[in-house]
């Protein structure tokens, strides 16, 4: 176990081979853990690391580290530590959308990323690759990142296309409100509940506690898939020492879509029962149990969506087809990704949820490889079968 | 979980292995030769040696059958990694002593099962 000091706290992370450095951020659900397959095929020809964010795993669980800023702040200052110049990302969930938002920040000192299973939603009428004007990095929404602290206003300088609430409301396409769908069904099938009507499951708990919705007396419309009827008394939000206190309401049709951010809860609603469940139930618990609900909470404002169309670099977009916990993009979206840049290649492993490099080993472990090292990262695809060679 | 010393003079190969067997629930200790697997045997009793042939200094072959002339640790089970193909190879470890041959390459989580039976027939947990 390695550990180094940042912000007088400690981070835990994890280095096996030699050669390029490559680094992997894990996501909401687990910690660096489900990266060690990856690690140990990648380790022959890349020096790859993988760390705790914050709150997760071993690392350290200061509340005040919890905000999206501070994970970004983290991969920062942990590349500074490190002394890695120039780093190949890999990043998953919250680690897809903090490695984003690093790469958006510093493009070049990232020249390659991996994003997988990020969190895409709409925050903003469909983006025309043709007309896409990126906002500078410098005058990106910034998220709520100390929990005490309030929600910052949208700088002035935001797109012009995200003014009305109407318009940065979320959006989530007919075809990805029925793959959701779909997805939890099965999921629910499994665990031998049929799930409830999508308006019966959305309705919330009555012993939610106090969301920002209530506290701004606006009426919340979120677009919150069916839940699994052995699943629809989870709290919404697990009770926390303190709740950020939020003046202005910014888009967050992350929060929306989850509904509850209960870790364990979130676990069983979204992946497979199985050894995949029963480890990442043991890196989840590991994990503080404010780090999810504060995290997805200073969320407010991304746009994950609207950064990734604007890298430069080449960049591989990864899902899992019934991924229900970060759904892949609908085929409009998709069509709109790979038509708004080069070097651009969005890829959706047909059998898989959430965790596509534990799901699929051996063909996601090739992909990373063919995404590090190919020309054009628009030309790789899933190659099922693969051996790796010690010597 | 097991104690495991590791003999491997490949640094990539033995922080790999390393690293796949301590993640797996094992104590690994680690040595680069076979002179420095010999040395170390005694001292940290190990439940199992993995050991890689060709190593300078030692070689595997001859660590073993040091290690099955020293009464405190001729129990402990030698596996040794061999590479495909080397058919005698396998024999010459076997005769030295070896309990079993592990084939190079291997994949991580095949290297893991292995070991796990092997661990399970000599009643380690």
């Amino acid at each position: 176990m390695s550990a180094i000091t940042i912000e007088n706290d400690l981070v835990h992370y994890e280095v096996l081979g030699r050669g390029r450095p490559v680094i992997l951020v894990h996501g909401w659900l687990g910690s660096w853990r489900y990266w060690i397959p990856a690690m140990q095929q990648l380790s022959m020809k890349y020096r790859t690391y993988a760390l705790d964010l914050w709150g997760f795993g071993d690392s350290g669980k200061d509340v005040q580290h919890f905000g999206f800023a501070s994970q970004v702040a983290l991969l920062d200052a942990f590349m500074e530590k490190m002394g890695i110049a120039k780093v190949a990302l890999v990043g998953h969930g919250l680690g897809a959308a903090v490695a984003i938002r690093y790469a958006t920040q510093h493009p070049d000192r990232v020249p390659r990323l991996m994003v997988v299973c990020p969190p895409l939603f709409r925050m903003a009428p469909p983006i025309n690759p043709l007309t896409a004007n990126p906002t500078p990095a410098n005058q990106l929404p910034q998220p709520a990142d100390t929990p005490s602290g309030t929600v910052p206003q949208m700088p002035e300088l935001a797109p012009p296309d995200v003014q009305t609430e109407s318009e940065t409301m979320p959006v989530k396409s007919e075809e990805m409100r029925k793959r959701i769908e779909a997805a939890l069904a099965a999921r629910a099938k499994e665990a031998g509940s049929a799930p409830k009507s999508p308006r019966e499951a959305a309705t919330p708990p009555t012993d939610q506690p106090a969301t920002e919705e209530a506290a701004t007396g606006k009426t919340a419309q979120p677009h919150v898939p069916a839940l699994p009827e052995a699943l629809s008394d989870v709290p919404v939000m697990p009770k926390m020492e303190f709740q950020p206190e939020v003046q202005v309401q910014q888009a967050n049709p992350l929060k929306e879509h989850l509904g509850t951010l209960d870790p364990l809860a979130l676990l069983e609603k979204h992946v497979e029962a199985g050894p995949d469940l029963d480890k990442l139930k043991t890196e989840v618990t590991k994990a503080d149990r404010r780090v999810i609900a504060l995290s997805v909470e200073s969320y407010a404002g991304v746009d994950t969506l609207r950064e990734l169309y604007a890298l430069p670099m080449p960049t591989l977009a990864v899902h899992g087809a019934n991924d229900s916990f970060l759904p892949p993009p609908d085929a409009e979206m998709s069509t709109q990704l790979k038509g708004a840049r080069p070097n651009f290649n969005l890829i959706v492993f047909p059998n898989n949820r959430h965790f596509p490099m534990l799901e699929s080993i051996a063909p996601f472990t090739r992909l990373v490889l063919d995404f590090l090292e190919a020309p054009d990262v628009s030309k790789i695809t899933i190659k099922e079968t693969w051996e790796r060679r010690v010597r | 979980m097991a104690k495991i010393l590791i003999a491997e003079d490949e640094r990539d190969i033995r922080d790999l292995i390393e690293f796949t067997l301590k993640y797996a629930g094992h104590e690994v200790i680690k040595a680069s030769n076979g002179a420095e697997a010999v040395e170390l045997a005694p001292q940290v009793i190990p439940d199992l040696i993995l050991m890689d042939v060709r190593m300078p200094r030692m070689t595997g072959y001859e660590a073993c059958r040091t290690l099955k002339n020293m009464d405190n640790v001729k129990d402990i089970p030698i596996v040794f990694l061999s590479a495909k193909g080397q058919q005698s190879e396998m024999d010459t470890g076997l005769d030295a002593g070896a309990y079993d041959y592990i084939l190079k390459p291997f994949a991580p989580d095949q290297l893991t099962r292995r070991i796990a039976e092997i661990l399970t027939k000599f009643g380690i947990e």
